[in-house]
């Protein structure tokens, strides 16, 4: 079975409604598009992990418990394994880590050690395998690694069965708290696997970087790999075949953007080593510079702030930001000192003029109750609905249609979401915007959109602080001298 | 067509079904005002005119008294929630209300109102309050005072919940003032539910107490306070010494089963009060009940 029609219902509402969705075996697709348009929930469905309770699915025309309990599926799920896109939600507590890689069909083999040893770069793994998961450790991207070892425990027992020919390896974000090291090296063990022994295996991410890495280091391959970008349209999800190109295409175009003359006003200095948490935080011109630099934004200039995951990117915007405090910290907007935080009513003379900031999850950063309209309302300058109108023209498409504005942003997609978090920001005359993450969960055609604003919106003067792990997009736009590696003691 | 929607009609029987489960808040509702329609159209033809018009009177004296209750604690608690928000960084101030409102908290309800209804005597005593209609709003805005805490809490606490999300700082930055912030996007958007829940449950609380301490006047436990000076509600109804009769003539029937007739017609005046009472407040609660689950709160 390799092509799907798949319906799944609440009692409200349509969730999912897709026809002709194509995996096709032995080949690895790539399910790209923005989130929170039902890709985890066609993957749940496929591999029959769906909780049905409240829901109506069904897949081609079968019923849901007739499918699930069909020999095909049965036959997937044991020889295949599916990676959960949260990884703290795929461990049980109460088993260490290292009883769970090792748990029923995951027994110790001698693969572990090698699969372990490339997904560390060689690094030792034996102290973490004692640790019984909790939110905070191991660190989201250890976590999200133990995931794959499983997941590559079970592809390998499928590479030495020669017997066994159906299987489907279902990857959900799985590189999503990985920096680009880590997950180059997880595309390498997978298409090295895959070279032993082809397999079916579906990947969903919104990492479109991906394309270029294995187009440079798996060329040969390309021919078994499919990239398929799911969209919305009035509540139907589509399907379309992606061309790779659109992509390389797009970034190749991308013109790096050039400094700002030292004339232009400086808008934020921060000086290195801020003590937070019994930590120092430093900034340096590259990863292995021991030298220290001050983080420096001119108006109409892009700076990027690059570090692994966890080590405080999100941490210095929000202290940059006057949301979190710091034990020691030489800050300054417009070379004036930063009020202390304690000086709320200073600090609000500041948010929504002098600075901004998007969060890097729109799910949490907006009024899930609230209605668009409702979003860009009580933002200092008041703006006429007309303007509001023509900006959010730009951002969603000039046929987008008036009703938008009294949709609920509950029932938004994800990506249409995290475009009204980034327009938020973008409609205020801020001088300076720290974005954390601002390309989480868009598209291709979005992504290219925000670029495009981002690139008016410095154009016009604003200074822009750019964290996001979207390396190879950021790296191609922003000039190497405003590129700041944080590391943290 | 999907295969799965081809049976419309059991479909639509199935939607239909689980929407009235779903809305039993509102069956109960209408159970509610079903009940007390039967009961009135059975007083009309059985109970004497005068007695049914004193309950018709203590029955809407005591639902208006308890409605402008929630109304006012309402209205104090909201302006309360945002302003303790406000003073919460004056320590000195800050502490000082939150003692204040401890005390209150600390003095149990029923004894809260009583100590107010001795207020109200003193105060009718001296011709102060004098009609009946204020003497209404004067017993709301006492109960109102020792119940509000309980929904001021309620809203503290979804406003504390929302500070520790990233909804709040994110809105913070993009420079929306605190107080849009806290009464248009937490209480207003995110609260409404919870607020409606908490003012059903408030109301039955104040039907409760009204009952209570208005049958503890009657029957004389306090030498302060009157019933005589106070509008008729059903708590007063039910310790006049007719329906005290009357609801010793259940006891009566439990041994005498053939008298059980009897109590719907001559013993109606205690039954219809008591039934009132017990059948309304097991209404609310499972209106408040139900609503809570259907809302997920």
């Amino acid at each position: 079975m390799t092509s799907y029609d798949i319906e799944i219902a609440s009692s409200e509402r349509h969730l999912v409604r897709i026809r002709d969705f194509h995996i096709r075996p032995n080949a690895v697709t790539f399910l790209l598009g923005e989130s929170g348009i039902g890709k985890t929930l066609i993957a749940k469905a496929l591999y029959g992990l769906l909780d049905r309770s409240g829901l109506t699915v069904s897949i081609n025309d079968m019923e849901y418990s007739a499918y699930v309990a069909s020999p095909e599926v049965n036959t997937l799920q044991r020889n295949g394994f599916f990676v959960f896109q949260e990884p703290s939600s795929h461990f049980h507590p109460l088993l260490t880590i290292g009883e769970q890689i090792r748990e029923a069909s995951l027994q110790e083999t001698a693969d572990e050690r090698e699969i372990a040893e490339h997904l560390w770069n060689g690094a030792s793994i034996e102290s973490l395998l004692n640790i019984y998961p909790k939110p905070f450790r191991p660190s989201g991207g250890e976590k999200q690694r133990f995931l794959l070892v499983m997941a590559f425990k079970k592809i390998k027992t499928f590479l030495r069965h020669a017997d066994a020919k159906d299987a489907l390896f279902i990857f959900d974000e799985p590189t999503g708290s990985l920096d680009n090291f880590y997950r180059d090296r997880f595309l390498n063990f997978l298409f090295a696997c895959y070279r032993q022994k082809s397999f079916t295996a579906l990947i969903i991410t919104h990492d479109y970087s991906m394309i270029t890495e294995i187009h440079r280091r798996h060329s040969d391959l390309v021919p078994k790999i499919d990239f398929t970008e799911m969209s919305n349209e009035n509540g139907q999800q589509i399907l379309t075949s992606f061309a790779p190109k659109t992509y390389t295409h797009w970034l190749s175009g991308q013109k790096v953007l050039s400094k700002a003359s030292n004339e232009a006003p400086e808008l934020l200095r921060l000086a290195s080593g801020i003590n937070i948490f019994g930590r120092r935080l430093s900034f340096h011109r590259s990863p292995d510079d021991p030298d220290e630099v001050p983080l420096i934004l001119r108006a109409g200039e892009w700076v990027y702030l690059k570090a692994p995951s966890g080590v405080g990117k999100t941490t210095i915007a929000k202290i940059i930001a006057g949301l979190m405090p710091a034990q020691s910290i030489d800050l300054q907007f417009e070379r004036k000192p930063a009020p202390a935080i304690s000086m709320r009513s200073e600090w609000k003379k500041i948010w929504g003029r002098t600075l901004t900031m998007v969060f890097q999850h729109a799910d949490e950063a907006l009024n899930q109750q609230a209605n668009v309209a409702d979003a860009l309302k009580g933002l200092p300058p008041s703006l006429n609905q007309e303007n509001v109108w023509q900006h959010i023209q730009t951002m969603y498409g000039a046929d987008i249609e008036k009703k938008f504005l009294k949709q609920k942003i509950a029932h938004l997609s994800g990506g249409q979401k995290q475009r009204l978090n980034l327009l938020r920001a973008l409609l205020l005359n801020a001088k300076i915007v720290l974005l954390d993450e601002p390309l989480n969960g868009l598209d291709f055609q979005s992504l290219s959109t925000v670029i495009e604003r981002l690139r008016q919106k410095s154009e016009a003067g604003t200074g822009l602080v750019v964290i996001s792990h979207n390396e190879e997009i950021f790296d191609a736009l922003i000039p190497k001298e405003n590129i700041y590696f944080l590391k943290s003691v | 067509m999907y295969g799965i929607f081809t049976n419309r009609t059991a479909m639509k029987t199935f939607e239909t079904a689980l929407n009235l489960i779903q809305k039993q808040d509102r069956l109960w509702l209408l159970g509610w005002m079903a009940g007390m329609a039967i009961v009135w159209t059975w007083d009309y033809f059985f109970l004497n005119a005068p007695a049914l018009r004193l309950i018709e009177s203590a029955f809407l004296n005591t639902g208006l008294v308890s409605l402008l209750a929630v109304f006012f604690a309402l209205l104090w608690s909201w302006p309360a929630a945002v302003t303790l928000h406000f003073i919460e960084s004056k320590r000195p101030v800050y502490m000082s209300v939150i003692f204040f409102l401890n005390i209150v908290r600390s003095v149990p309800q029923i004894l809260g109102v009583l100590i107010g209804y001795t207020v109200l005597t003193v105060l009718i005593e001296r011709e102060l309050l004098e009609s009946s209609d204020a003497k209404l709003w004067a017993m709301a805005l006492v109960i109102s005072f020792v119940v509000f805490l309980e929904l001021l809490d309620s809203l503290r606490e979804r406003i504390r919940w929302f500070q520790r999300s990233d909804f709040y700082p994110a809105m913070l930055v993009s420079g929306v003032s605190e107080s849009r912030i806290i009464q248009y996007d937490i209480l207003w958007k995110n609260s409404r539910s919870h607020i409606i829940n908490k003012l059903i449950a408030m109301f039955g609380t104040a039907v409760f107490l009204q009952c209570s301490i208005d049958f503890i006047i009657s029957v004389g436990l306090s030498t302060e306070v009157s019933s005589q000076n106070f509008p008729a509600t059903l708590g007063s109804l039910l310790a006049k010494m007719d329906s005290k009769k009357d609801i010793l003539a259940i006891g009566n029937s439990l041994f005498n089963p053939e008298y059980i007739p009897r109590l719907f017609t001559t013993h109606l005046q205690g039954i219809t009060v008591a039934f009132l009472i017990v059948f309304s407040l097991l209404s609310i609660y499972m209106i408040n009940r139900v609503f809570a689950l259907r809302k997920r709160l």
